[in-house]
């Protein structure tokens, strides 16, 4: 944007140069400009003050504080948002994926069948005043996504709601979970339809 | 000067149509977030059940524990003891790695009102230990030190622990009185 606007204003001295040389000289001048496609996504910010089980929060990386129950082993509920502030300048759509499908565990050594390795999730995205949930149900590791047409430009915060039921897992309801470490990567992306 | 101003019209024509193709550039902003919860390894012990056992046992829940009474432990006429074998369960799960071990205290079941053996009788009767878990057995016989069955395991794992005591017959003659043994179950996680 910046290089053809300094164009065109150097263009307007020259011609005013040359019309006060003339008598009855006209010229014409047409002036154009082109807004380049743009889509940008900010920081994330986590907002503390609505979350449950909510742990540290570094920069791209959320950790939950108790994923299981001390007391049933299970998985505890969790419930967090995420704030984005957004914008695309053209008709666009934001796109949430899921890389593994739910909380899963980094495998490490054999596991009971009685335990889960699994935490569902699911995670609500809300952008220019449309909502569309991403259903993480941990049936299996494969990755997932949900997507929003949005046919105009758009500003303004993108939330992503985060949620974990209790005793969700990939073994049924209350299941005890292994010990682990249980990873997902969710992705936010804006870009063309 | 219109000739110039023309000419200048032309190069501004020019110059956009160099910026039209930067129209054409839809630019995509992704942003990845990284969700991660820990479970640590944690071990839940319930309270000791009755197991399976023959009729001359009885199983009963005390302050602090459980107790296992052998009904008819001597032979009324010999002063030997009698075959008997009783057996308690708990519920465990461990969510990791963990260590279970099964200690006798005594090394035996124990009469410690009296050292008196004399007359060729005695004051202890041995007896097998033998422990369930997950799979794996182990069992020791008492010999008067104290005996300890190792479990551990290092994964998970959720059931029940059965812990067995079989005294088998014709130990003694046993010196009158009460004898006992304390078995203990130190479950952790790793």
């Amino acid at each position: 944007m910046t290089r053809p606007v300094s164009t065109l204003l150097g263009l307007g001295l020259a011609l005013a140069s040359g019309a006060a040389c003339a008598q009855t000289a006209t010229g014409q001048v047409t002036v154009t400009g082109g807004a380049d496609r743009l889509c940008a996504i900010g920081a994330p910010r986590v907002q503390a003050g609505s979350s449950t089980n909510l742990g540290v929060v570094t920069g791209q990386t959320i950790d939950i504080a108790h994923l299981a129950d001390s007391q049933t082993f299970s998985t505890r509920a969790t419930s967090f948002d995420i704030d984005f502030t957004a914008e695309c300048n053209f008709s666009h759509k934001v796109e949430l994926s899921s890389d593994r499908g739910g909380l899963w565990r980094i495998a490490t050594g054999q596991v009971a069948s009685a335990f889960a390795e699994g935490v569902p999730y699911h995670a609500i995205l809300e952008w220019d005043g449309a909502q569309s949930t991403l259903e993480a149900t941990a049936s299996s590791v494969v990755a997932l996504d949900q997507t929003l047409e949005i046919n105009a430009p758009a500003h303004g915060p993108l939330v992503v709601q985060f949620r974990v039921d209790p005793g969700a897992t990939d073994k049924g309801a209350g299941a005890p979970l292994a010990a682990g470490t249980y990873q997902d990567t969710l992705t936010v992306t804006l870009g063309p339809q | 000067m219109m000739r110039r101003a023309t000419i200048t019209v032309v190069t501004l024509a020019l110059a956009g149509a160099i910026a039209a193709p930067s129209f054409a550039d839809e630019t995509t902003s992704s942003l990845p977030l990284l969700v991660s919860g820990d479970v640590a390894s944690e071990c839940r012990l319930s309270p000791a059940a009755e197991g399976p056992g023959d009729a001359n046992v009885r199983f009963s829940s005390v302050a602090g524990g459980s107790q296992v009474t052998v009904a008819m432990f001597v032979d009324p006429t010999t002063a030997r003891t009698r075959s008997s074998t009783g057996a308690v369960q708990f519920q465990i799960t461990c969510t990791g790695p963990h260590t279970l071990k099964v200690t006798s205290g005594s090394g035996g079941m124990v009469n410690g009102t009296t050292s008196v053996t004399g007359q060729g009788f005695t004051n202890r009767a041995d007896y097998t230990l033998a422990a369930q878990w997950n799979g794996a057995s182990r069992s020791v016989t008492t010999s008067g030190a104290a005996a300890s069955l190792d479990l551990s395991q290092t994964n998970g794992a959720q059931g029940a622990l059965t812990v067995t005591v079989s005294i088998p017959p014709g130990q003694g003659p046993l010196v009158a009185g009460a004898y006992q043994d304390t078995i203990t179950v130190d479950l952790s996680a790793n």
